[in-house]
């Protein structure tokens, strides 16, 4: 009999047994005054590797009133290795009632390749007034 | 590790506030402002990768090109950190 193929006793292990890291990128911030957009938080793939962008959460409370109110947001943005940055979540909160708030869950099976980059933003364009934020993602590295 | 590191940017959509850092995370309430009126962001502190630093837990321009090889953006003799 002739056997065609790997024997599967030496196949590659599956990406989740391949040297796998917990990638969890937060920012979480209290009482936070108006801001221009900020990138609180990055992740690039390293070389050799590869991730899995499982999860994402965001979370935006008013926490003072503003005197003039704007939109406060928190975006999470994608940029392929030498490509453009583009936005992949996007929410904001327009209300100037105190615990007024947005809470927003993100499931994702996407698969990020060696130089691509994960950032997460926030922006509040009110006068005055304070927001609560969260703002986190969650991925698995691994051996490519 | 934990470190202060400087922030460019204008805060715009195009160019916002941010740290040239391949992977970090600010530390919230750690932002220093150059003008506090404007809110224009100067520092703060952010976590990075143990992997990215050097032995007194600064980030390490050699491990940096070392994890980022051959990536444009980060493999480079010029590399400069923001510290």
């Amino acid at each position: 009999m002739v056997r065609v193929g790997t024997p599967s006793a030496v196949a590659r292990p599956d990406w989740y047994d391949r040297n796998p890291a917990m990638i969890w990128n937060t920012y979480n911030a209290s009482g936070v005054a108006p801001h221009s957009l900020t990138t609180r938080w990055t992740y690039t793939v390293p070389t050799g590797k590869k991730a899995l962008l499982e999860q994402a959460m965001t979370y935006i409370m008013r926490s003072t009133a503003a005197t003039t109110l704007g939109w406060a947001s928190l975006k999470i943005w994608y940029q392929p290795s030498g490509g453009t940055n583009r936005e992949m979540v996007y929410v904001d909160l327009y209300d100037n009632t105190v615990a007024a708030k947005t809470i927003s869950h993100f499931s994702f099976a996407m698969v990020l390749l060696a130089g691509d980059v994960l950032t997460g933003t926030s922006a509040d364009t009110s006068t005055g007034g304070t927001c609560n934020y969260t703002l986190t993602a969650k991925a698995t590295e691994f051996d490519a | 590790m934990k470190t202060r590191v400087k922030v460019t940017g204008k805060g715009t959509q195009e160019d916002p506030f941010r740290v040239d850092l391949p992977t970090y995370a600010m530390i919230p309430g750690t932002e220093e402002f150059s003008d506090p009126e404007k809110k224009v962001l100067a520092s703060v502190e952010v976590t990075i990768p143990d992997d990215e630093c050097d032995e007194k837990g600064q980030p390490s321009t050699e491990k940096m090109r070392r994890k980022y090889r051959g990536q444009p953006r980060w493999d480079r003799p010029d590399l400069k950190l923001p510290v």
